[in-house]
């Protein structure tokens, strides 16, 4: 699997996850994952997706004035986008399950 | 968090940056995913120090990642398809261009420049009187009438002028736009054209206007009757009888002579003086019987029919 589509997998799950708390925008947005421990994120990435899952529906968007420089595009999540996230919860506990047992495994038969 | 309603510099710098990096996708698309930009990239200045650069990565790797995560890429195959034709294209033009023959042709050409800087100002000019429907110059069908011929002289002056001078500054400091250049050059060339034609069709004009214009041309030796050449005369008296062997004077005492087309039949009966020399006045001109010197019919005439005579006759002269 190609890293970047992995990468993008799991960001559209981690994007929507940080979203469905409370809506946010762009560098908010990147500000939780990092702080969720997802700390090499691109920035680029994570703008990108938002724009990506804005235009596929997952997300809304709405335009809030700010005081402080120029305004802010906020995204919130659409029933699409929650749908999108309840399934990428599933795939991902499979994934990490099966990955989990595979490591673990392999780190014994190294042992 | 201070407050910092103007986009920084630097932002403004970087954001442009990543705007040409993705210059290829729709206008608003890209709109749309830089309006975003400022503002993020605003609060990541204000949150760290150190330059934008160090901290985002190149404008264009942050264009590249930016374009993968938002589902960009898709239309980047075809153009990387071009691009690779275009990067197989440009191994073979260099190649081409690296062969010694292709250099000396091109070092020529570039000396030679200034004929074609010449040339193109012309068609410029000849362009534009074409364009514009002017009649071209019927003294110099080379020279639009813009106006008047000395005017369209005059801007073909100009003309070339403005355009040596471009081709010197270009050679010199490069151009800003070479691309622009090559499509004007071609598009010239091909101007070239109509204005060959127009040229072509304007000296056709002229050298109907010159043969209009001309003096007749000399007529054709010989009598003319009504334009039409005499090939014999018959005179005859005034009681209808057909007079054989009559010298002809005009007034101003030549022989009236008649080339016709058998002035060098070898059957012509020439009158020849005592002198043993030929007169050519001498009518009606008759002709032998081939192989003999025999005039078959020295009777033959043309059929007139003679009208009667009322005038009384004038007295007879000899000439002393």
């Amino acid at each position: 699997m190609d890293r970047s589509q992995l990468l993008r997998g799991t960001l559209d799950a981690a994007t929507l996850a940080v979203v469905t708390e409370q809506d946010g925008y762009g560098y908010d947005v990147l500000r939780r994952l990092r702080a969720a421990g997802l700390s090499d994120v691109g920035d680029a990435s994570v703008y990108g997706t938002l724009r990506r899952l804005y235009k596929s529906g997952a997300l809304t968007s709405y335009v809030m004035p700010s005081d402080e420089g120029p305004h802010r595009r906020y995204y919130g999540i659409t029933d699409l986008g929650r749908e999108q996230l309840a399934e990428a919860r599933v795939a991902w506990a499979d994934f990490s399950r099966a990955m989990t047992a595979l490591l673990e495994t392999k780190v014994e038969v190294e042992l | 968090m201070s407050s910092t309603p103007s986009i920084p510099g630097e932002v403004e710098e970087y954001v442009a940056a990543v705007r040409r990096a993705l210059a290829d996708l729709p206008s608003a698309e890209r709109d749309d995913l830089l309006a975003d930009l400022e503002a993020s990239l605003l609060e990541t200045t204000e949150e760290g120090a150190g330059p934008i650069v160090a901290r985002l990565g190149a404008p264009e790797q942050f264009a590249a990642e930016l374009r993968t995560a938002a589902g960009l890429h898709e239309p980047a195959p075809p153009a990387r398809r071009e691009s690779d034709l275009g990067r197989r294209l440009g191994i073979v033009g260099d190649r081409f261009l690296a062969h010694p023959a292709v250099i000396a042709t091109r070092r020529l050409g570039r000396e030679l420049a200034p004929i074609w800087w010449v040339l193109r100002a012309y068609l410029a000019v000849g362009a534009i009187a074409y364009a514009a429907g002017s009649s071209w110059s019927l003294r110099l069908p080379i020279v639009p009438r813009l106006g008047s011929a000395e005017i369209g002289l005059a801007a073909i002056g100009i003309a070339v002028v403005v355009s040596v001078w471009l081709g010197l500054e270009l050679r010199r400091h490069g151009s800003p736009f070479p691309r622009l250049a090559a499509v004007v050059n071609i598009v010239l060339l091909f101007a070239a054209i109509p204005i060959v034609a127009q040229v072509t069709d304007t000296s056709r004009l002229d050298s109907l206007a010159a043969r209009a214009n001309a003096p007749l041309p000399l007529p054709p030796l010989g009598l003319l009757y009504n334009g039409v050449r005499v090939e014999n005369i018959y005179p005859y008296s005034r009681d209808g009888r057909l007079l054989h062997d009559v010298l002809l004077y005009d007034s101003t005492g030549r022989a009236i002579e008649i080339p016709t087309h058998r002035a060098f039949d070898p059957n012509r009966r020439f009158v020849v003086t005592i002198g043993n020399r030929p007169l050519f006045n001498v009518f009606p001109i008759r002709y032998y019987e081939p192989g003999t010197r025999r005039v078959a019919r020295p009777d033959a005439a043309p059929f007139v029919k003679l009208p009667p005579v009322l005038t009384p006759r004038l007295p007879a002269t000899k000439k002393k």
